[in-house]
């Protein structure tokens, strides 16, 4: 009798415990909502057609690449259309396929999906100059008005970001993976925090890892605990046919939003967030598959809508953040 | 044996009324049956595959008319079955955009009822009706130098 209430006793404990612990997951990794509060582009006009990259300056104009038209379009903070450039070509201001595109203070930077290298445009989208490569890139990121950070495609350096000045000149290079892997493995999408941390996140491995600006591994963490994506042969190669992770993008606080590809509950539309250290803080879900997102200065959310014929741009919504600052 | 002859009458049917559509109703008109005409039949995996279409761009470029004369119309095939209204939409939507980006000439349409979708199996081709020398013939993208030439001769014919 007595070993049978001991036995009944440490059940107890244990169905106690075990909802306890899930209870405390449960708290750990809540639901963010996101708030829409600019839409640009509809089905009627004739405003983007297939944008494909996104930059927001310091006074709020957002920049965005239509590779349907071949321009580089900006709108002001309404969404209002201010201007756009651009034509078919390989000449100054005239894209193939225009792709990703970043502002420093003074330029804006795009590349082309066919063209290595950068165009450089002012605020007033005037062409600048040229900045040639002989590699394609992956992604990039302005640091300043004389540095850029670069991950790029090239099979010796696939594995590393390149600091480049505006001429294009490699000045310092940074080493994320030692591994010699296969090809497209180590292809990354990454961005900086304030402190110049780095943020990785691999597009066909399970994998987000953080660097301090000396190249320091910090954390490297899996969030869909797979092993191996997908691989077909394409010709005499064989390469990685399933997404892991589209994107990555912290914010001014720190957090780090990664959007996820092929393997989460809802594919291309799950972002996950993730705080300084790599623990997940909470889950939000965009209401329409993107290819990329993107945050500015003041902790705006963008990302696609209608396959590319619209852009949105959304207040992400904590609750218990805004509970917190409401009872301080 | 008869069940296969079916299948092909039926095709023949649709398509038929394919081209009846495009150049009885949208023309107005009907041409001269001595001319040529031709149907680029565009597949949507090529459309959103941008080095894909260079090929298209640069044949549309070499057609010597504009699309008043009727010879030239473009249909686009989207293969999924389960597309819905709105995504036919902006299927239209990027058309326009693109259509008006490359300075194409002809009416390019979207293939809503899946008239075309047969033909375009193998991606974007073109559908020669050459009534001069009483054949259809269909040419796959990217088209050889001598096959381009063959389209545009039996154009200019």
């Amino acid at each position: 009798m007595r070993k049978r209430k001991i036995c009944m006793g440490v059940l107890f404990l244990a169905v106690l415990f075990c909802s306890r612990f899930q209870f405390i997951q449960a708290e750990e990794v809540r639901q963010v909502s996101l708030e829409e509060v600019l839409s640009i582009g509809n089905l009627d006009d004739n405003i983007l057609f297939q944008w494909a990259g996104v930059a927001v300056d310091s006074q709020n104009y957002i920049y965005v690449t239509d590779a349907m038209d071949y321009c580089l379009k900006k709108f002001d903070c309404q969404g209002k259309l201010q201007k756009k450039i651009g034509r078919k070509g390989q000449g100054p201001g005239e894209f193939l396929a225009p792709r990703l595109l970043d502002c420093s203070r003074a330029y804006i930077y795009v590349t082309d999906q066919y063209v290595p290298g950068f165009q450089v445009f002012n605020k007033d989208l005037k062409f600048q100059h040229r900045i040639p490569l002989r590699m394609f890139i992956n992604d990039f990121k302005v640091i300043s008005d004389s540095e850029i950070a670069v991950a790029a495609i090239t099979s010796d350096q696939i594995c590393g970001i390149l600091v480049l000045n505006t001429k294009g000149e490699v000045i310092r290079k940074f080493h994320y993976s030692e591994k010699n892997s296969s090809l497209m493995m180590n292809w990354i999408d990454f961005d900086f925090d304030s402190r110049k941390n780095l943020y990785i996140a691999y597009n066909f491995q399970d994998k987000i890892a953080k660097f301090d600006p000396q190249g320091k591994k910090l954390w490297s963490h899996s969030l869909m605990k797979m092993k191996h994506v997908k691989k077909k042969k394409i010709g005499s190669f064989v390469v990685p046919c399933e997404i892991v992770y589209k994107d990555i993008a912290v914010d001014s606080t720190g957090k780090v939003y990664v959007l996820s590809g092929e393997f989460s509950k809802n594919p291309s539309r799950d972002v996950y967030v993730l705080d300084p250290e790599g623990k997940q803080k909470a889950v939000l879900t965009l209401p329409e598959g993107s290819h990329c997102i993107y945050i500015d200065g003041s902790d705006f959310l963008y990302s696609r809508a209608g396959d590319g014929i619209t852009l949105k741009k959304y207040r992400i919504v904590d609750s218990e953040r805004q509970a917190e600052s409401m009872n301080k | 044996m008869k069940q296969k002859y079916r299948g092909e009458k039926l095709f023949l049917f649709f398509l038929i009324m394919g081209l009846s559509l495009f150049y009885g109703e949208f023309y107005g008109k009907s041409l001269p049956i001595e001319q040529a005409q031709l149907i680029i039949i565009i597949d949507f995996n090529d459309f959103m595959c941008f080095s894909c279409l260079d090929s298209f761009v640069e044949f549309c470029h070499s057609l010597p008319f504009h699309s008043k004369d009727g010879k030239v119309c473009g249909v686009l095939v989207v293969n999924d079955a389960d597309k819905t209204d709105l995504s036919f939409k902006i299927v239209e939507k990027k058309l326009r955009g693109f259509v008006s980006a490359n300075n194409i000439k002809f009416p390019v349409l979207v293939d809503y009822l899946h008239i075309f979708n047969p033909l375009a199996e193998d991606g974007t081709v073109i559908i020669l009706f050459n009534h001069r020398e009483k054949c259809i013939k269909k040419y796959l993208f990217p088209l050889k130098r001598e096959q381009k030439a063959d389209i545009l001769k039996a154009l200019k014919d």
